[in-house]
């Protein structure tokens, strides 16, 4: 294995080439991120987010985790380019379908928490199933370093949804950089298992979906 | 994406996985262990030098919540607060599954398990851990730990060769950095600072384990 910062993220190594399987996967992991971020775009735009009460942390994660997304779909662009093959043309169907088309059904924090979970599941449930998928390592280095930071995403939502949930958000509310007295039970929310099972991945050819 | 996957499901993919290792290791050697209790990770090769090294850290983590619980008995830390110490359980009940996988990993290949931690890293956490003092210092240790062994199982990823255990790899490196997330957050910190998980600070398989 590589030594300590060997190993470069993001890189893709010659051994992908167009049309080989490997090259189908990050168009559906582009296409994945692109829907993530269109996602956020409108979970950002809910007045329950943006306004008083206004939780500060909740909105940092939230502007965070676009960021994120945005710049996965570079990286898996580049990947793409790098072998001559250009960006899926729209983004995943399946996962923009996650954030209710409704937008009354998306008008409070818990809708956003909840439809931002469901996104980032199946973001890092695919981005998990392609490393175990893709045959150069240089891509799948990249997908498992994506897919953890979507994991991480996905446990700080559901610890806010049980915080909100148990009326306990104003916890959130210290200075930052001091400790966060977390109930515990949204410490078990957020951690549910031992190992993460890519149950809900879409399928790895996919790319934007039908 | 975190499911319910438990030890003995994991462990029939540990069993495909270590039947592999087994033919692709070639170690030269009589087993992992010398009798005096040190395995030097270069005696052996490949994928089996990342499985030793995987669960040696995965054993340090699980040592290192039994001194924290053993250093709270005996005064010389502050009681910690209920999130923290609802922490060090689900930590360490996730650390000793992964613990146990790689060891069915190691053992299936026909060696003895590792037993032993990885050296390099407990001597830059003992310190640590025995001049926390407070709950603060406690959750910057375990920070360290887990950033440490996340780190190390995306280096992994990109090393690895057999699918079994990359995957393996892969499911357990999201769990390790929802810890990460989590420490960050309760110590008021961004809980998911990088679009990217990193492999900076991760252990060589030159690492001694003792």
């Amino acid at each position: 294995m590589a030594g300590p910062g060997v190993l470069a993220v993001g890189r893709i190594g010659p051994a992908l080439a167009a049309g080989t399987p490997d090259v189908s996967i990050l168009r559906t992991a582009s296409a994945v991120d692109r829907a993530a971020v269109g996602a956020y775009d409108a979970f950002l735009a809910v007045e329950a987010v943006t306004a008083p009460p206004l939780h500060r942390p909740v909105v940092d994660l939230l502007e965070a985790a676009r960021r994120h997304h945005n710049d996965h779909v570079a990286a898996y662009d580049d990947a793409l380019a790098k072998r001559g093959v250009g960006p899926p043309a729209t983004p995943n169907r399946a996962v923009a379908a996650l954030v209710p088309s409704d937008r009354s059904r998306l008008a409070s924090l818990e809708a956003v928490l909840a439809a931002a979970a469901a996104v980032e599941e199946v973001a890092a449930d695919t981005f998990q199933q392609a490393v175990g998928l893709l045959d150069d390592v240089g891509a799948r280095s990249l997908a498992a370093a994506v897919a953890g930071v979507e994991a991480q995403h996905l446990a700080v939502l559901r610890l806010y949804r049980a915080l909100l949930g148990s009326g306990g958000m104003a916890v959130l509310a210290g200075p930052e950089g001091s400790p966060v007295r977390l109930p515990p039970a949204t410490i078990e929310a957020a951690l549910p298992g031992p190992f993460a099972e890519p149950a809900r991945a879409r399928p790895p050819g996919e790319g934007s979906g039908s | 994406m975190t499911g319910p996957l438990d030890r003995r499901t994991f462990l029939a993919a540990a069993a495909g996985a270590a039947a592999a290792l087994g033919v692709a290791c070639s170690t030269g050697g009589n087993g992992t262990e010398e009798s005096t209790g040190i395995t030097r990770l270069d005696r052996l090769d490949g994928d089996l030098a990342i499985a030793a090294l995987l669960q040696s850290l995965e054993n340090l983590a699980v040592a290192s919540c039994e001194a924290t619980r053993e250093f709270v008995r005996d005064g010389r830390i502050e009681a910690l607060p209920p999130p923290l110490a609802t922490y060090v359980d689900l930590a360490q009940a996730h650390h000793a599954e992964h613990a146990g996988t790689w060891n069915g990993v190691v053992t299936s290949a026909g060696l003895r398990g590792i037993t032993g931690v990885d050296l390099a890293l407990k001597t830059r956490l003992e310190p640590m851990l025995f001049r926390a003092g407070d709950h603060l210092g406690v959750a910057t240790a375990f920070l360290e730990l887990e950033s440490v062994t996340a780190a190390t199982y995306l280096s992994a990823i990109g090393g690895l060769t057999n699918n079994a255990a990359l995957q393996m790899s892969a499911s357990i490196h999201p769990v390790e950095l929802e810890h990460v997330a989590l420490l960050n957050l309760f110590l008021g910190r961004p809980p998911v600072p990088d679009a990217f998980a990193r492999v900076d600070g991760a252990r060589p398989v030159t690492d001694t384990i003792g």
